[in-house]
């Protein structure tokens, strides 16, 4: 198993462009399908963005992504010790003009799995995409 | 935000900055709002240079788009880079707004709408 890990600090509203970056050179390294990567890093950046406006309420505050690479999958941690509620997961569509709730669902859509957890005063979503794939059906749905 | 405007026919075309997240999207929305409101409510913004966008970018873009519909006009995206255009599908945003993939298609169709 490979494992990365990266500290975010100050939880500044551009450090999600970080994320993003570090997301997809780290998938590259083990070997992550390009266009899964893709999908990969666009739910990390929402994870990190919720960390942001849920956990530190735009406050600083460090958020910290840890990357295990398996054999059968790469699975993204983000964590931030923000004292906010984080967003409420998601799987349907939010109204069609709906400003907001489409992070979450991204990160639904995006990954194979996605979990919830808090622990000794830490958030953190675990994200998952198998090496196999599930590419997004037309409908946004998963095959 | 400084945004590059420029008027075609009877439409408005924005070029959006190369990324539209979280960092930027209320300048964003603030800068086409006050756009719209000046009069330019039939609009494409034009997302050729845009190498990602985010959920909040997303959200001013659709906050926009219930601008100009308000005042009888509408918004139009056009010639989306492939990664934005997979946000676009993923999150569905095609069934609420036009999307072509060329701003002259954009524009005919934007004022097409308006003549129907």
């Amino acid at each position: 198993m490979q494992h990365e890990e990266l500290v975010l600090l100050g939880a500044q509203a551009d450090i999600a462009l970080e994320a993003l970056r570090w997301t997809e050179d780290a998938c590259h390294r083990c070997g992550l399908d390009a266009a899964l990567a893709g999908e990969l890093a666009a739910a990390v950046i929402e994870a990190v963005n919720n960390a942001l406006e849920h956990g530190y309420r735009l406050a600083p505050g460090n958020v910290i992504l840890a990357l295990d690479s398996l054999s059968d999958r790469v699975v993204v941690t983000v964590t931030d010790s923000g004292t906010g509620m984080p967003a409420a997961p998601r799987r349907e569509p939010p109204e069609p003009l709906a400003e907001r709730g489409r992070g979450s669902l991204i990160m639904q859509r995006a990954c194979d799995e996605v979990h919830h957890d808090i622990r000794d005063g830490f958030q953190s979503v675990v994200l998952t995409k198998l090496r196999r794939g599930l590419t997004t059906r037309p409908d946004g749905g998963k095959p | 935000m400084n945004l590059d405007f420029e008027t075609r026919d009877e439409a408005e075309i924005a070029r959006l900055p190369d990324k539209v997240v979280l960092a930027n999207a209320a300048s964003l929305r603030s800068a086409l709002q006050e756009r719209i409101a000046a009069g330019s409510y039939r609009m494409v913004l034009d997302l050729s240079r845009v190498e990602f966008v985010d959920s909040s970018g997303l959200g001013a873009i659709l906050a926009c788009v219930t601008s100009a519909r308000r005042r009888g006009g509408d918004l139009a995206l056009a010639s989306p880079t492939p990664r934005v255009r997979a946000l676009i599908e993923l999150t569905r945003l095609d069934d609420a707004v036009l999307v072509t993939d060329d701003e002259a298609t954009a524009v005919a169709r934007l004022l097409g709408r308006q003549a129907a």
